[in-house]
Order: C-alpha cells, then sequence, then structure tokens
C-alpha cells in the first residue's frame, strides 16, 4: 500500500509543480540559455541569424567601457550605503510603530501607504520635493535662511535623493521587521528586566539576535532591489547628471534599447546575475555567523 | 487515500485542460472579431500573402504622437481606408520616447508593424538591424513622383544610397515668443519690443534682459537685482540637451559644426567655443536664461517654456504649436536667432515598411498614399504638420494661414547634417549627460569636452 502510493505521488508530484516547472523553464531558463548564447556572438538583435561568435569580445568591450565602470561604482554606492541605510530606516519604523500608543494602528497605515502607490507616482512627488526653484525642500530650508541646493541635478546629491526616495517607499520591510518583533518572547525582556539590563542592551542582545533572521530577508532583498535599481534612476534624473545616477540596469537598458547592442546588454545581465548571486552567496554563508534561528536551538 | 489522490489529478487535469481551453477560445474569439491590433493581424495575413486587391487584407501602422496627433492619424487612416475598401489599417500609437523601445522590442521579438513612423535621426542604427524594405523598386512600381519631395529631404531617409523610408513632413526648427507677456505692461515694464523676424543674438540678448524680472520687478544689470527670485525669464534654452535640434544649427550660424566629417567631436574650434561661452555668459552671468533645474521646475520641456507663462522666448519645432494653441498661449514667432548667418535644422519625420511584412501589396499603397499627393493634402488640410510632399503645399498654406507661411521659408536655412551613428551616440547617448551642465555655466566645460572627446573614439 505505502510503495503503490509513492509510486503514485512522483507523477502527481511532478503533474503539481509543472505548471511552476513550465514557467521557470520559458521564462528564467530559455531566456538566460539565449542570454548566454548571444553574450558571446556579436549578433545586436535576438534572433539574429546571421552573427558570428566573438569569444570573450562583449566581456573585453564591458570592462573597456568608461560608462560600465561608472555604473557599476554607482551601484556599488547604492548597495553598500543604500542598503544599510535603507534598512536601518525600516529597522527604525518599526520599533516606532511597535509602540503601545494610542492610535498606533492608523500610523502603521500611514507609513505603509507610500508604498501602495507606483513608483512612477511616488518618483513624480519627489521631483516635485526637490525641485530646486519651486520644491517644498528649497522652501522650507530657505525658512532657515538656507541656499537653493539643486538636488536632483548635483552630481553629489542626486544619489542620497534616491536612497531618501528608497526609505519612503519601505513599507513592505517595515512590515517584516514590525512582525518580527512582535514575535520577540516577552518573557526575554522581564527576565534581562530582573538582571538589570537597560534599553540598549535589551536592544542590541535579544531584539537584535531574535529578529536577526527578518534583518537577513530583508538585507538580501535589499541588496538584489539595489543592485537592479532602475526606475528611481531614470524618472528622476535619466541617470545624470554627468553619470552620476546612471545605475547598472540603466546601463543594460542603454545598451538594449538605445545603443541597439543587445549582445552587449546580454553580457551586462550575465554579469550582474553572476554579481549578484556571488553577494547572495557570502551573504547567506556570513549569515552562519550573525544570525540567530531560535527553530535551530 | 489512493481514491482521493486520483481524484486530485483529474482535478487538476480539468484545471489545466480548462485554462487551456480558456487560452484557446480567446484566440479564435481574438482573430474572429478582428480586434486585435498588431500581433494577430500579422498571424491573421500569413496566408494572405500576396495580397490581392480583392482579398480583404490588415495591415499594422505605428507611430508616436500626443493623443491629439494619433486622432489626427487615425483620421488620415479613414480616408485611405475609404479609399482602399480591401485594406484595413490598425495603428498603434506611442509617446515619442516608448514608440523608440517598443520599436527595438518589435524589432528583436519579429513583431514589426507592416508600416511605421521612421525618424531622420535613427535610420542609420535602425538601417542596420535591416528593419527596412529598400522603396526604390517598389515605388518605381506604383509609379511614386519622387521629385515631389526636395531631395535633401529624401537624403537624410536613405540608407546606403537606397531608399529605405520616404519623408512625410518637414518638421523646423524656430524661435517662439510669448505675445501676452510681451504686451502687458506688468510682464513687460521696459517696454520691450518683440523680436524681429530675422535676429540676432545680440537683439535677443537685449530684449531677454528686459523680460527678466526679479520679485520686485528689477532687471538683471539693474542695481538691487535678486538673482537668487527671479520670477520671469527672458528666454529658455539648454543646448547642452537639445544638442541635434538648437547647439547644431547655432554652430553653424557661428561656422562651426558639431562634428567633424570622420564623425569625431568638432567642437574644439575658436568659434564652436564662442558659441558656447556665449551660451555659459547669458545663463550663469548675465540670468536671463533659464538653468536646467529651472526648466524641471517649469515642466522639464524646453520647447513649451512660454506657455508657462513666466518665460518670454524658447526655441521650438512647428510641432509645438499644436500646445500653444491647448494651452491658449498666444505667440509669435521668428527664425532662430543667429551669430553670423541664420541657420535651423529640418527634421523630416517618415515612413518605412518593415523588412519582415508579410502585406507587402498594401504596406506599399499606404506608404505611397501618406507620402504621396493624396495623403500629404490630407495632413496639409488639418493643419498641424507641414508637409513634405511639395504638391500640399499650398495645401498647407490654405489651412494653416500666412501666420505659418514662416515653418515652410525656414526650411532654406536648414542645415545638410546628416545623422551617422556616431552623431547618433553624441546626441542621445553621451551629449547630455556630459553637456548639459557645464554648458548652463555648472562644471568644467573643458573637462566635459574632453572626456565627451573620447567617448566619440
Amino acid at each position: 500500500m505505502k510503495g503503490s502510493l509513492r509510486k503514485f505521488d512522483t507523477p502527481l508530484f511532478f503533474l503539481y509543480i509543472a505548471p511552476w516547472l513550465i514557467g521557470f523553464a520559458l521564462f528564467f531558463l530559455i531566456p538566460f540559455g539565449t542570454s548566454v548564447f548571444y553574450a558571446f556572438t556579436d549578433a545586436r538583435l535576438p534572433g539574429s541569424v546571421d552573427y558570428n561568435f566573438v569569444g570573450l569580445d562583449n566581456f573585453i568591450d564591458m570592462f573597456n567601457n568608461p560608462i560600465f565602470g561608472k555604473s557599476l561604482f554607482n551601484t556599488f554606492y547604492f548597495v553598500v550605503i543604500g542598503v544599510p541605510v535603507v534598512t536601518t530606516g525600516m529597522l527604525l519604523l518599526a520599533m516606532l510603530l511597535n509602540l503601545n500608543v494610542k492610535g498606533i494602528a492608523v500610523f502603521r497605515a500611514f507609513y505603509y501607504l507610500p508604498t501602495l502607490v507606483p513608483i512612477v507616482a511616488t518618483v513624480i512627488i519627489w521631483k516635485l520635493v526637490f525641485n530646486s526653484e519651486f520644491g517644498i525642500l528649497n522652501a522650507v530650508l530657505s525658512t532657515f535662511g538656507m541656499a537653493k541646493t539643486d538636488w536632483l541635478g548635483g552630481e553629489h546629491t542626486i544619489k542620497p535623493v534616491i536612497i531618501i526616495l528608497q526609505v519612503w517607499i519601505s513599507g513592505s520591510g517595515v512590515l517584516i521587521f514590525l512582525a518580527a518583533l512582535k514575535n520577540v518572547p516577552k518573557h526575554l525582556y522581564e527576565a534581562a528586566h530582573i538582571d538589570g539590563a537597560g534599553r540598549f542592551r535589551n536592544f542590541f542582545h535579544i531584539t537584535l539576535p531574535m529578529i536577526s533572521p527578518s534583518i537577513l530577508f530583508v538585507v538580501i532583498i535589499q541588496t538584489m532591489y539595489n543592485f537592479q535599481l532602475f526606475t528611481e534612476a531614470l524618472l528622476l534624473s535619466r541617470g545624470g547628471p554627468n553619470y552620476a545616477a546612471y545605475t547598472f540596469v540603466y546601463n543594460i537598458y542603454k545598451s538594449a534599447f538605445t545603443d541597439l547592442r543587445f549582445n552587449m546588454a546580454m553580457t551586462q545581465s550575465i554579469f550582474l546575475f553572476a554579481l549578484i548571486s556571488l553577494i547572495t552567496f557570502v551573504l547567506m554563508k556570513l549569515s552562519n555567523r550573525f544570525v540567530y534561528y531560535e527553530s535551530e536551538k | 487515500m489512493k481514491t482521493n489522490g486520483k481524484i486530485s489529478l483529474l482535478a487538476l487535469t480539468m484545471s489545466i485542460a480548462l485554462v487551456a481551453a480558456g487560452c484557446g477560445s480567446n484566440n479564435n474569439s481574438n482573430s474572429s472579431n478582428n480586434s486585435t491590433p498588431a500581433t494577430n493581424a500579422g498571424t491573421e495575413n500569413t496566408a494572405a500573402t500576396p495580397a490581392k486587391e480583392a482579398e480583404p487584407v490588415t495591415i499594422t501602422y505605428s507611430q508616436w504622437g500626443t493623443a491629439e496627433e494619433l486622432q489626427r492619424t487615425q483620421e488620415l487612416l479613414d480616408k485611405f481606408m475609404a479609399a482602399n475598401k480591401n485594406i484595413t489599417v490598425k495603428m498603434e500609437g506611442k509617446d515619442w520616447g516608448s514608440y523608440w523601445d517598443g520599436l527595438t522590442a518589435n524589432a528583436a521579438g519579429g513583431t514589426l508593424p507592416d508600416v511605421f513612423k521612421t525618424s531622420f535621426a535613427f535610420i542609420e542604427k535602425y538601417a542596420e538591424l535591416g528593419i527596412f524594405k529598400e522603396l526604390d523598386g517598389p515605388l518605381k512600381d506604383v509609379g511614386f513622383d519622387l521629385n515631389n519631395i526636395d531631395p535633401s529631404l529624401l537624403g537624410l531617409h536613405k540608407y546606403k544610397d537606397k531608399q529605405v523610408s520616404l519623408p512625410i513632413d518637414a518638421n523646423v526648427i524656430v524661435w517662439y515668443y510669448n505675445k501676452t507677456l510681451f504686451s502687458d505692461p506688468k510682464t513687460n515694464p521696459k517696454g520691450a519690443k518683440e523680436p524681429s523676424l530675422e535676429p540676432t543674438w545680440a537683439e535677443i540678448e537685449e530684449i531677454a534682459t528686459k523680460m527678466t524680472l526679479d520679485k520686485n520687478g528689477k532687471n538683471p544689470g539693474e542695481a538691487g537685482f535678486n538673482a537668487k527670485n527671479i520670477v520671469q525669464w527672458g528666454m529658455s534654452i539648454s543646448p547642452g540637451s537639445t544638442i541635434d535640434w538648437f547647439l547644431e544649427p547655432e554652430l553653424w550660424s557661428n561656422n562651426a559644426k558639431l562634428v567633424n566629417d570622420d564623425g569625431s567631436l568638432a567642437l574644439d574650434t575658436p568659434e564652436a567655443k564662442e558659441v558656447m561661452d556665449y551660451f555659459i555668459d547669458i545663463t550663469k552671468n548675465k540670468k536671463i536664461n533659464t538653468t536646467p533645474a529651472q526648466i524641471e521646475g517649469l515642466g522639464g520641456q524646453v520647447g513649451l517654456a512660454i506657455s508657462t507663462g513666466k518665460v518670454a522666448m524658447n526655441p521650438g519645432g512647428n510641432w509645438n504649436i499644436n500646445n500653444f494653441k491647448e494651452a491658449k498661449t498666444e505667440y509669435g514667432t521668428t527664425y532662430l536667432p543667429k551669430f553670423k548667418e541664420t541657420k535651423t535644422v529640418v527634421q523630416p519625420a517618415g515612413m518605412a515598411v518593415s523588412s519582415s511584412t508579410k502585406n507587402e501589396e498594401a504596406a506599399y499603397k499606404l506608404l505611397a498614399w501618406l507620402a504621396g499627393p493624396e495623403g500629404q493634402t490630407e495632413l496639409a488640410k488639418q493643419g498641424y504638420s507641414i508637409p513634405a510632399n511639395k504638391a500640399a503645399a499650398d495645401a498647407y498654406i490654405a489651412t494653416a494661414g500666412e501666420a505659418n507661411k514662416i515653418f515652410l521659408d525656414a526650411q532654406k536655412f536648414g542645415i545638410i547634417s546628416p545623422f551617422t551613428v556616431k552623431k547618433t551616440d553624441l546626441v542621445w547617448t553621451y551629449g547630455e549627460q556630459s553637456l548639459k551642465l557645464p554648458l548652463a555655466g555648472d562644471g568644467d566645460l573643458e573637462a566635459a569636452l574632453k572626456d565627451l572627446a573620447s567617448k566619440m573614439k
């Protein structure tokens, strides 16, 4: 009876998983394989029949292109500076929203609302906020006697603006942290209180370790998001000024749709895929040392 | 347990079958009611090749434009379909930016529309992808008279001496001013005169100085002028982000060039530097021109700045009159201001037939109609676009009026500067990033030019 069930379960398993498998093959495996193929050719359009294999030429071209270097630098800026800033911002907001004060549910709803607004609309709103001439921010700053700043047109200000925008739309991460904070057992704090622990000690020795799996999850998601940052760079300043917001994915888009070199875009995409995979792998490996899984203890 | 498993299996199989059937039925209904545009039309007509006169055929046509422009094109297509009962044309319209992304994606996916709009600036770049049909033979076959179209316009739609696209309009760049600002003493307290038909930059600078006002009504150069609180600007230009349609003709106006014959950057000559330094000076020092940040705050479009009511003059294309009419802006027009000679850019949009079309005969018919006397006269009668076909010139004047005759007259000042792949890269890929801020006086121009020249190599 048991044996026959297993026999029956195996095809059933594959049948149940078939929709996903088909989707995975159609929308990932085949396009990925095609991209790898064309990355080693001079075909400017996918589907071209008239092409030559060029070996590693596209990869060499990619590394020799100064714009590639700039876009990689900008992307690392967002990953190295943006991810910690945004994650910290999410955690601080979650801790605020975890307080037991009157009307906290309303605050939680308000902080989540920006996440529901489409990113294009959000970017347009922030363009108005940061506009140097007519923006609200400069208007407020000028009341304190501060000079107008060209936030969107400055090479040194555009990247921080994009990071601030990410904090604004960080509602999903805040929810994840909030759920994690709610799950920290109260008795741990009570025991720590009896032992004389203060707020900071509680935070660093109880809260942070207990929510560390959520932190890892958010950091990985944020890292991938920042490696693929595109919409904000495109809509806020079209990658400018002087390539200051030219992100890696924006460069891929320009290679394909402006330079009409899909082979180069595919080369860059493969490089990005390898980069994200490597960094995610490193993060996962490092997580063994920093992440506390209560269920495994 | 075993029974439950079988039931699950059956249920899943039925669900998949149902979904598959649903998809199938959708496809069927789409093809039968003929309501889907591009892709279905292409599939539907595969069997109809070659299209015969009497056999009904559906072709796709794609172009960029605003909602109003697309509506006007639909009116033209309706007239074409009325004259060619067996041909149905499905139009796909997009805005300028997404149009090119869409066309590229279509080329990549093998789903190009049968006939589509082209820009002279992208002919070489897209021709290299092999997306155009060569038109010389087919046009000869249908007896299309190319003599009615200016050779310079035809030349801009050739690739390797082969006609791959036919010009359909001859858009031209002129200088606009807001008549209301000039006539109102509140916005023109110094009584600046409207610019002359063929103004020099000295004249424009004088007018712009008078028309630039701070919040206390003072002009630049006056004692107490507050440059941080300008409420009205004399002009709005952004040479670094309008390289192809403003900076280049101005360079020519001063006997300079944008690119050399070998495709390298030509901005290192004294004449070119004189032009660039002048634009920096009027923006950074004289404060009579908007900065890029101010342009963003005014809506982000240099060509429409006068419609905000805060700018007296700006360069723009003939198509901008639609926007001014919609914004109820009373506008006046002159030729572009000159350094030494008046120059402008003629930007002919065109029509091309996809190299992969399965409906050649119908596609050529549509192309020949839109670019020929009949379609061009209908286009001219709408009064918005300047027809490229001379056979329709009278119809344009009759509709658009003498006031808009300047758009036809300005064409004699058009520079002959074809778009090569290198020039397209300069204008659309590298130029704006490098020059937008330096040409407004923000950043090191020399370093930007050096950087740009190296990228052009």
